[in-house]
Order: structure tokens, then C-alpha cells, then sequence
């Protein structure tokens, strides 16, 4: 036993974590613990808005696997950090926010910079600690660190009063934790592993699904396995981009609001899906009784909470996807033949060819649309390169076109839809990986909300590529507009949109504008060679919008393919 | 089906725990009935009991996510039938009323105050047992009322 101050205990807790970086700003209630940061050995990295902060942890988590960490002062630093820790919750992300608070004996009565921060972020952790004294400090951060990455990880706020950060005590640090009211992950029931392999060995139209669950559980090798043994197609929720290489001969795409043709037609034809590590998200099943109803649904997830919350499946099996997936891998493999190319597969190859026909209408142009960029992006980034996105119609083309070949390099925010998440995702992305290229991929209303994050990348020399298509417009809302509101543009089209090229030169960035798609190849390449962050203003058509579309409240079925169908031109 | 569910659930014994579990109930938009809280044996572990009108597959759903909760050690749904379960509740009448025994599940009925302006009575019943004596008794004769909720423990065989 040592005896030190809380937040002396704190920097030795994370150096224990391994933590490598954090995230933050500082602030009255946690000049301590800023004072033991400074020669704690930890990196951290000055942000201009507690937001970008939990975005960039949040980046540095899906990445890196581990926890990413962002820290803010009391108050106001604690309540800008809602819609990162948000963004993080909804998308099982570990991140972990540490806030200064005000002395405990303030607590409650409305001091300078208090805000009851562990009531607002309840709903939107997976836990939150305030430790009431310098002791409790270790135990504290091991158990935000084990909470947050295990099981179905989440982020987990760590809320430390003044007072409890300069008080000393002897401090015990934790090897392991034990919670008795937590079981990150269920053992496996064999029975029903028997049954799941039994369902896909007989199945004759069966597809795969996987979601984000599969990245977080590293459960890709077991997952295409048992594709390619049933050669069963492969679709994926937007989450799960990825986690099956999209270049692949059985990989359908995405599917949902914005999801490949092919992806939201087949699907409603299988008569097995399996369902690895998705929450039948409305976005992605549409209206959730229509979706797989002439299906068997097996469904696998760490969270029992996920199972029958949309969707009533017929079989559900609660673990590790990894596992769980091995397992029906093997059990397959002992009784199993593969599988030759059937009729279910030529009926796949009928519908690709027929969706080809459709698309024409994103094919028939060879300028500065989105799906052009994109599929240009595409050739040129190298397949470990790492994309972020905003959120808005840039994302949704990313969905359509831009194929993902490996996991972990896809980042985007889709249960929460946080605009703004792109740019200090793709920074967070860079501290995790230095030597892989990170683009954001945004709009220009998604990069305004965050640009602040431009002045972190230049300070710290992380050379990411801001990508905006730029139509001075809020183009997904006035889609919809488009579509369901007579063409009626309330509060979308800007006419004060920033110069981004002066813009990214005023933060010290590198800013180019370009006109075609022969000027973006150009700049793209020039961006990935330089050792500067650099900001690519791309002026697009706000008119120009994305299909497929299925409509909210509409089932996959229903998905228009371009304008004309949906009746707009 | 919408029928009155019993959630017992087991907790930490902490600050903010509470807050944690009614947060949850409140975000799934149901109304609490009831709710007695109260430490077992060790002092570290509270119980929860909880009663509210939900359909079976929502409240399962309750169930699961308030199971999800790192201060929740167990959450289980009951149906009044599963459980032993009572209520306390001090009456207080005006001193002429008729007291009406005629409540199936009457555990206690006894007399602990009475003046020339009122009578207070201490009762102990099972489920509904306090809602059905009250009104039976009259809206017009009852003073004041203060009830503890339902609290419950599954039946030995369950």
C-alpha cells in the first residue's frame, strides 16, 4: 500500500490501463488532476471543444479496440461532452469521459461550473462512478475500464470531486474486478448451437447477416467461414461494413434505408437469416413486422436485452459472436457438405444483373457526384486505409458505393447520427493508427459543426484528409423535403457557407478546391503523400440525391431506386 | 397482456442506485404503482419491490434492460399469483364510519388511534386488499391515507 492523492492515484490507474493518449480540456474542477498529467508520461492532446474530445476517443476506440479516453472540467465541459458520449453509447463504443466535479460539499447547491453530470449522462453510459473518496479512485477507473470493454462495450463516465482528487489516502490498485451484478459475457448453450447449425444446414435460400457486434468481437474469420461453407450471401447493417470484405463474390452490401438494391431485395427472400451482432435497427429492417416474415431468424448477441426488443426471432443464442459463430462452424463442418453454387445463387446473380439495369441512374453521369466520388475514393486509398464520415447523404453514398474490404476501417456514426462526428473521429482514428491513412469523408454541414478539430490536427501534426462535399446545403433534409414536402426548403440551404479552403489556411491546414474528378484524383494522392492535415472543398449539386431510399415506416421491399420511381422528377 | 407486474430486483446498496432503476422505468414510460425499497441481510444489498401496469413481452423487456444495469444484481417479473406479497396502509376515517371486513386477504385490521374527530386504523393486506377496503369504506368517510406499497417474495416452490 502507497499512500497518494486521488489524482496522483488516477494517473497511476491509467498508466496501469495502458493508456497511451487522452483527450481533453481543462477546466477549475480539474486543475489537479491537469497538474499530475503534466509529467504523468500520458499524451494528451488539447481539444477546443469537450465534443471533439469524446469523438476523438470514440475514433480511437473502434480502431484501436481499446478504451479511448477524454477528460473535461465540471459544468460546462462535462455537458458538451453529452453528444460524443451519446454517439458512443448508441454505437457500443468504449469510451471513457473523466470530469472534474465541484468539492463534494458543494455538490447540490448549484456551485460555480456544477452540473449534475453522472444524472445527465445516465441514460446515456453503459455505468457511471463518482468516487466520494481519494481511495476509491483505483477501483474506480478498473472498473470503468473493465465495464466499458466488456461484453457489449459502452462508454462509462468517471466523475471525480475536487475535493477527492488533492485528499490522500492509501491506495490498493486493483489487479482484477469483480462485479457481482455483471456478467459481460453468457457461456454458450451447446443445445442451441446444434439447433442454429441444424436451421442453416437445411436451409436452401439462406443469408448471412453481421453488424457492428462482429467487429467489436473480431468475429470476421468464423463469420465468412461459415458464408463461404453454406456459400450463403452475405449482408451487413451499416455498422458492419467491413466485417466481411464488400469486394467479395458473396457480399451483397448494406442494407436499409440506404442499402444496395440487391442487399434489401434478397434478403426478403431467404427463407434462413442469420443475424450475427445487429439490434434490427428501423433503419436497417425497415418496418420491423414485414422484415424476414417468411424467414427463420437466428439471432446472436452478447446483450440479452437485444433479443425480441424489435424483432421476435425463432432462435437466439447469447455470447461471444466469435464463439458462438466458431462453434456453428464446427458443428456445420461434422455433418455439413459444402455447399456447390445452386439456384439460389444464379437467382442472386439474376437480381445483381437486374439492379445494374436500375442504377442507371447513378452510372449515367461522369462528374462531380457523389457515387462518382466515391468510387473513385475508392480506387485510390489502399484497402487498410481508414474512413470516417459525417453524417447526411455523403454517408449514405459511402453506404451504396464505397466498398470496405477490411474491418475496423470503416467509421461512421449510425445510431445516434451525429453530424460533426467525421473530422475528430478521424483524428482519434490517426493517434491509433499513425501509419495508415485517415480520411474523413464529410459534408458541409456535418465538418462545420466540429471544424474546431482542424486546430488539434495541425497542432499535433496528424496528417488526416478532410474530404466536404460541399452543396451549401443540409442535402439529406432537403431530400426529404424534396420528397415528402412539396420541395418546400425550410432552413436548409445556407448562403453564408465559409470559404473551406481559407478556412483549413486560417488553421494552418493545407486547402484545395477542386472541379472534376481528374482534380480530385490529383489532390486525393498529393493529400496522402503530404505530412500535413489537408481540407478537399468539394463543390456538389445539392439536387442530386441519393438512392436507393426506402422510406421511413416502409419495408425493405418498398425501396425506390432514383427520382423518377419516387416520383419527384 | 396489461395486468399489475411485481418487479423484485436486487441492488447495490448506493447512492444514486435507485435514481438508476426508476431512470430506466421512466425511459420505457411506465408508471411506477408502488415501489418499496429496503437492505437485506447484509446491509450491502437492498431489495427492490416494484409494481406497475405493463403488457407481458414490454415488461420482459423492462426486465432485461434493468438486469443490464451494473448496480443490478437480479431482476425477475412476477404475477401477483407467484408471489407472497402485502401492503401496509395507516387509515384514517371519520369517527362514525361503519369499518367493512368484508376484503378477501385481510391480514391485519386492528385499531391504532381514536378520538372524537377520527379513527385510524392499521391494515395489512395483499394485493388490492388496501384498494378494495377503501373503497368499499367510501371516498367521503377516509381522512388521510398512507400506504407503503406492495412488497413481495416469490412463493417458496417458484
Amino acid at each position: 500500500m502507497v499512500e497518494m492523492t486521488g489524482s496522483k492515484a488516477l494517473m497511476e490507474a491509467l498508466r496501469r490501463e495502458k493508456v497511451k493518449v487522452i483527450f481533453g480540456m481543462p477546466g477549475g474542477a480539474n486543475l489537479p488532476i491537469y497538474d499530475d498529467l503534466y509529467d504523468s508520461g500520458i499524451k494528451h492532446v488539447l481539444v477546443k471543444h469537450e465534443q471533439v474530445g469524446a469523438h476523438m476517443a470514440d475514433g480511437y476506440a473502434r480502431v484501436s479496440r481499446g478504451p479511448g479516453v477524454c477528460m473535461a472540467t465540471s459544468g460546462p465541459g462535462a455537458t458538451n461532452l453529452v453528444t460524443g458520449i451519446a454517439t458512443a453509447y448508441m454505437d457500443s463504443s468504449p469510451v471513457i469521459a473523466i470530469t472534474g466535479q465541484v468539492p463534494k460539499a458543494m455538490i447540490g447547491r448549484d456551485a460555480f461550473q456544477e452540473t449534475d453530470v453522472v444524472g445527465v449522462m445516465a441514460s446515456i453510459t453503459k455505468h457511471t462512478i463518482q468516487p466520494r473518496s481519494a481511495g476509491e479512485v483505483p477501483s474506480a477507473i478498473k472498473s470503468a475500464f473493465y465495464i466499458a470493454n466488456s461484453g457489449r462495450p459502452g462508454p462509462v463516465l468517471v466523475d471525480i470531486p475536487k475535493d477527492v482528487q488533492v485528499e490522500s489516502d492509501e491506495m490498493i490498485f486493483p489487479e482484477k474486478i469483480e462485479i457481482r451484478g455483471y456478467t459481460p459475457i453468457l457461456p454458450i448453450d451447446p443445445v442451441k448451437v446444434a439447433q442454429a447449425a441444424e436451421i442453416l444446414a437445411k436451409s436452401e435460400r439462406p443469408v448471412i447477416w453481421g453488424g457492428g457486434g462482429i467487429r467489436i468481437s473480431d468475429a470476421s474469420e468464423p463469420f465468412t467461414a461459415i458464408a463461404e461453407l453454406l456459400n450463403a450471401p452475405v449482408v451487413t447493417s451499416l455498422q458492419g461494413k467491413g466485417i466481411f470484405p464488400e469486394n467479395h463474390p458473396l457480399c451483397l452490401g448494406p442494407m436499409g434505408m440506404h442499402g444496395r438494391a440487391e442487399a434489401n431485395k434478397l434478403i426478403g427472400e431467404a427463407d434462413v437469416i442469420l443475424a450475427a451482432g445487429v439490434r434490427f435497427s428501423d433503419r436497417t429492417t425497415g418496418t420491423a413486422d414485414e422484415f424476414g416474415k417468411s424467414a427463420k431468424i437466428i439471432h446472436i448477441d452478447a446483450d440479452p436485452s437485444e433479443i425480441n426488443k424489435n424483432k421476435r426471432v425463432h432462435l437466439h443464442l447469447l455470447g461471444d459472436a466469435k464463439e458462438i459463430l466458431g462453434q456453428i462452424y464446427k458443428t456445420l463442418t461434422n455433418s455439413f457438405k459444402r455447399k456447390g453454387p445452386g439456384s439460389w445463387l444464379e437467382r442472386i446473380n439474376e437480381v445483381r444483373e437486374e439492379m445494374k439495369q436500375i442504377e442507371a441512374y447513378d452510372t449515367s453521369r461522369s462528374d462531380l457526384i457523389g457515387p462518382n466520388i466515391v468510387r473513385l475514393m475508392r480506387e485510390i486509398l489502399q484497402p487498410d486505409s481508414i474512413l470516417t464520415t459525417g453524417v447526411g447523404r455523403h454517408q449514405m453514398w459511402c453506404e451504396v458505393h464505397y466498398q470496405v474490404l477490411k474491418p475496423r476501417t470503416w467509421i461512421t456514426s449510425t445510431g445516434l447520427g451525429t453530424m460533426g462526428f467525421g473530422l475528430p473521429a478521424a483524428i482519434g482514428a490517426k493517434f491509433a493508427k499513425p501509419d495508415v491513412p485517415v480520411i474523413d469523408f464529410d459534408g458541409d454541414g456535418s465538418f462545420m459543426m466540429t471544424e474546431t478539430a482542424l486546430a488539434v490536427a495541425v497542432e499535433e501534426k496528424v496528417p488526416i484528409i478532410a474530404i466536404i462535399l460541399n452543396d451549401n446545403s443540409l442535402g439529406m433534409v432537403e431530400q426529404w423535403q424534396r420528397i415528402f414536402y412539396k420541395r418546400r426548403y425550410s432552413g436548409v440551404r445556407s448562403t453564408a457557407v465559409p470559404d473551406f479552403v481559407k478556412l483549413a489556411e486560417a488553421y494552418g491546414a493545407d486547402g484545395r478546391r477542386v472541379d472534376s474528378l481528374e482534380q480530385f484524383a490529383k489532390t486525393l494522392r498529393e493529400g496522402l503523400r503530404s505530412d500535413m492535415p489537408m481540407v478537399i472543398d468539394v463543390p456538389v449539386d445539392s439536387e442530386y440525391d441519393v438512392f436507393p431510399f426506402m422510406a421511413p415506416g416502409k419495408s425493405l421491399k418498398d425501396t425506390v431506386h432514383g427520382p423518377k420511381e419516387m416520383g419527384i422528377f | 397482456m396489461t395486468s399489475i407486474k411485481i418487479i423484485a430486483v436486487l441492488v447495490e446498496n448506493r447512492p444514486g442506485v435507485l435514481f438508476k432503476v426508476a431512470n430506466m422505468i421512466r425511459r420505457r414510460t411506465f408508471n411506477i404503482e408502488s415501489i418499496t425499497v429496503g437492505t437485506i441481510d447484509h446491509k450491502d444489498i437492498s431489495r427492490m419491490t416494484i409494481t406497475l401496469f405493463a403488457d407481458d413481452p414490454i415488461v420482459e423487456q423492462l426486465v432485461k434492460q434493468l438486469s443490464k444495469l451494473i448496480d443490478v444484481i437480479e431482476a425477475k417479473v412476477f404475477t401477483p399469483e407467484e408471489v407472497i406479497a402485502r401492503e401496509l396502509a395507516l387509515i384514517r376515517l371519520s369517527p362514525d364510519v361503519n369499518v367493512r371486513t368484508d376484503v378477501n386477504d385481510i391480514h391485519e385490521l386492528r385499531v391504532v388511534e381514536s378520538s372524537s374527530e377520527s379513527l385510524t386504523l392499521e391494515l395489512i393486506g395483499g394485493p388490492g386488499v388496501v384498494d378494495e377496503f377503501l373503497r368499499k369504506i367510501g371516498e367521503s368517510k377516509v381522512q388521510s391515507v398512507a400506504r407503503t406499497g406492495l412488497t413481495a417474495l416469490p412463493k417458496g416452490s417458484s
